[in-house]
């Protein structure tokens, strides 16, 4: 018990204590716990599950013993067509589905197999969807106390009636010419955080904080800027030296190039309750040039750690600083209590864009281990002084030369599909790329509104030749027990389950279930189009426990099939349709949600 | 329909004169996204892009692709965010005038109204280069093949047939060369500039640049007409 099994259970416990004080007619009587060394309520109340974004289910009726007779319950088609990311919830007796724009909410009954309660339609801006870089996604909602609440692609908030799917408040959050809002909220408090996403526009990055009752901004940080801005204050304590000093988020920049500097926050926030302080990491600078942004580009492609009552700083860091390649740092934050050196610590383990999985100190901020997980060429290794990478000078992009063998490449090692942690076997499940990729830069001419990148790039596989894996980490070892090549990325979510299995799906439309221990593959089903969502775990109402997973190709890396891409530019889909030409001819568009239970 | 109606109104405005090519600058509504009519079916009126063919304004086209961010959304033409360019799929028709539409107007779909942004003439150069992009310039064969009269009626009509000759035509006057044989000379201005599209252009809109001091007076016209001209005097032969 020495190890992140308690926090996890913690973090079970406290995310899933109904402040959420459920609906009467969803609640569920309660039921007795399947497995009684892990405590589940068999609900699904926020993307990650939890706030340590650990995505572990407690139950396990379906194991690594009987997986292989899983059978499919029920289907429902969500009518969208683009990429399906976002994680179903389960709240009593509901399942609850955001769709990509127009980001309709499904309200399904559990108790009817599947049987359509109601649809809410925010109707998001339609001119919205010319601004989603990589597909007019949308990563899930959150339940808290009666109503589900997300983003809608257009910079909206919207919290809805978990009941009545009647819109209770909808918020204009979004400010910028150029932003979307594609994130899942993470809810602390009656604090509904969010972020932007616009990264490829020259938007300005910020999270902000709704009051869940009634949708009023109580703060806003942004990832640029100067300090007042930012929410750096006098509790600002950064572990390295070049993270403090007054401003940086100004001074980093050439003269105002901080206002379109990108730094979005369209990933994931995890929350640890007993420091009361909130994860989230900031994307890539604009735009992709870097040759236009001289300097290490604060606050982008880093972390912070902040309070969640205020939005102040405490600590923050920057993965990629000066990013050269896209690596956007909005991962996921998988918070753990591991022990390292002999001793028990509070750790964040951060599969990172840049290729390296990150075990940080997440009361300072300090870098514990750096490993990489995928074939990179562009750093050599860690300086724990600076907390930087060292950088392959061979590998940088600047204007007049074409830089080839650049590994991982944009889509990093992995980018936003969330990995899942198991206490029973202390691994990290990570569903990652496998590619590298040549990149030239090219003039960028801003123009609020409209793409400001500057790069030209052309992706291809890694070492190998497949594209895509899932690997099972040790984060304390700092390396890989075992790893599955998959033909294409792996842009699906995981999940890990107290039956010592793991779900995890592929664009070339299988549903898989895999040893937690071993990685052979127990069961597969064959979806009707390929799969970027999130796999979930639930107690039915008669007491059963069910998977959950949608399909619906799509996002960057099924962009050429969602889009309607032409397979001859290697550029198209900024340079990922190079890499996945042959994806048209696996699956076509679809959004269906899959349940499946033991027969 | 504001912006559109302006844009179209614009390429009649040559001078004093009558537009040249009327019915469909006239009804900028007979640019149409669908074949489908009520009714019996009706020819629908072609507009003519006046740079179709024009290499040099499709490299311009292709640098005003860059620079507005169209590649941001398009790529070289496979498409990301937007759709692909270069393949025979065309939501709001591939026509010239369905391009400089979607370009000037914006679609629903997310494509920003770029008429705020560029003006017409360099609108229809991007056209002529988006065009490009998928083997479309069947409009500047069609025009080099079977020249209608327009470019003729733009010479006869503007200044140019008050100074010139054309041998064979009512055009008679003597203050400036005889154009006659024009297409088969190497090179205009007093044989300084060689006799390309493009410097001819440049020739008639601005003379100064090329040879200061010219009695050679600049002509504006629209890009159309100007289009339309250059076509003819190719034709000189």
């Amino acid at each position: 018990m020495r190890t992140s099994y308690v926090c996890s259970a913690l973090l079970l416990l406290t995310a899933c204590t109904p402040k959420a004080s459920r609906p009467s007619e969803t609640v569920a009587p309660l039921r007795p716990v399947v497995n009684a060394t892990v405590t589940d309520d068999g609900q699904w109340l926020m993307a990650a599950k939890d706030y340590g974004n650990n995505r572990f289910s407690g139950l396990s009726e379906i194991n690594s013993e009987n997986v292989d007779r899983l059978k499919l319950a029920w289907t429902f088609s969500t009518g969208a067509q683009r990429g399906h990311e976002a994680a179903p919830l389960v709240v009593g007796d509901v399942m609850y589905y955001v769709t990509p724009y127009p980001n309709v909410l499904h309200a399904i009954d559990l108790r009817n197999a599947g049987a359509k309660k109601w649809e809410y339609r925010p109707k998001p801006a339609s001119a919205s969807q010319g601004l989603a870089c990589c597909d007019v996604v949308n990563r899930g909602a959150a339940y808290w106390d009666g109503k589900v609440i997300y983003n809608a692609l257009d910079g909206h908030t919207v919290a809805v009636d978990a009941v009545t799917g009647k819109e209770i408040w909808k918020t204009k959050v979004g400010i910028h010419q150029g932003e979307t809002m594609t994130m899942a909220p993470l809810i602390v408090k009656g604090k509904v955080l969010v972020g932007n996403s616009g990264g490829e526009f020259g938007v300005r990055g910020w999270i902000a904080a709704l009051d869940a009752k009634e949708g009023k901004i109580a703060w806003r940080a942004f990832s640029t800027g100067p300090d007042a801005e930012v929410l750096i204050g006098q509790r600002f304590h950064p572990f390295y030296a070049s993270d403090r000093g007054p401003d940086l988020g100004v001074k980093s920049w050439p003269r105002d190039h901080w206002k379109i500097g990108g730094g979005a926050v369209w990933g994931w926030i995890s929350y640890d309750p007993e420091l009361d302080l909130i994860y989230h990491g900031t994307g890539n600078p604009n735009p992709w040039n870097a040759d236009i942004r001289p300097g290490d580009n604060k606050w982008t492609s880093g972390i912070f750690a902040r309070d969640p009552d205020t939005g102040e700083a405490i600590w923050a860091y920057q993965w990629s600083p000066h990013d050269l390649f896209d690596y956007d740092g909005i991962n996921e934050n998988v918070l753990l209590d591991l022990e390292i050196g002999g001793r028990l610590r509070k750790v964040l383990v951060r599969p990172e864009r840049n290729g390296s999985v990150y075990v940080l100190d997440r009361a300072t901020g300090e870098v514990l281990s750096v490993n990489p997980y995928v074939h990179t060429t562009v750093t050599t290794g860690f300086d724990a002084q600076t907390g930087k990478m060292i950088e392959d000078p061979s590998k940088r992009t600047g204007f007049g030369r074409k830089v080839t063998g650049i590994c991982p490449a944009a889509p990093g090692g992995k980018d936003w599909n969330p990995s899942s942690w198991s206490p029973r076997t202390k691994l990290l499940y990570i569903p990652h790329n496998n590619l590298c990729m040549d990149m030239e830069v090219v003039a960028a001419n801003y123009i609020a509104g409209t793409p400001y990148v500057g790069a030209s790039v052309k992706m291809y596989p890694g070492p190998g030749g497949n594209r895509g894996a899932f690997t099972a980490w040790d984060p304390v070892a700092g390396k890989a027990v075992w790893s599955l090549k998959e033909s294409f990325p792996a842009w699906s979510g995981a999940l890990a389950t107290a039956g010592d299995i793991v779900f995890y799906g592929t664009l070339d439309r299988w549903f898989k279930a895999v040893d937690a221990r071993t990685g052979k593959l127990l069961w597969k089903f064959r979806t009707g189009s390929g799969i970027i969502g999130q796999p979930i775990s639930y107690r039915g109402p008669d007491g059963r426990q069910y998977v959950a997973i949608a399909d619906g190709v799509g996002g960057w890396a099924g962009a050429i099939v969602a889009g309607s891409l032409d397979p001859r530019d290697d550029s198209a889909a900024l340079g990922f349709a190079g890499a996945t030409k042959d994806l048209p001819n696996h699956t076509a568009k679809g959004g269906t949600i899959y349940v499946f239970a033991l027969p | 329909m504001y912006l559109r109606c302006l844009s179209l109104a614009c390429l009649m405005l040559a001078g004093c004169r009558k537009p040249v090519t009327t019915a469909p600058n006239e009804k900028p509504a007979d640019v149409r996204v669908s074949d489908a009519v009520p009714g019996p079916r009706q020819k629908i009126p072609t507009i003519v892009n006046p740079f179709a063919g024009d290499e040099a304004a499709i490299a311009t086209g292709k640098e005003l692709y860059a620079s507005m961010n169209c590649a941001g959304c398009h790529a070289a033409g496979g498409g990301a965010i937007g759709p692909a360019l270069i393949d025979d799929e065309w939501i709001y028709g591939s026509a010239p005038e369905n391009i400089y539409s979607t370009i000037v107007e914006g679609r629903p779909q997310g494509m920003p109204a770029y008429g705020v942004r560029i003006q017409e003439a360099q609108v229809w150069r991007l056209v002529a280069y988006v065009r490009s992009l998928s083997g479309l310039k069947e409009a500047a064969e069609e025009m080099k093949a079977a020249p209608d009269d327009r470019g003729k009626r733009v010479f006869m009509s503007g200044p140019c047939a008050v100074c010139h000759t054309i041998r064979g035509t009512e055009a008679l006057a003597s203050v400036g060369p005889d154009l006659t044989g024009l297409a088969l000379r190497k090179a205009i201005a007093g044989g300084s500039v060689p006799n390309t599209r493009e410097q001819l252009a440049k020739w008639i809109q601005n003379p100064e640049s090329l040879k200061p001091g010219t009695k050679m007076p600049a002509t504006a016209l629209s890009p159309q007409d100007l289009a339309f001209l250059l076509t003819y005097l190719a034709t000189l032969k």
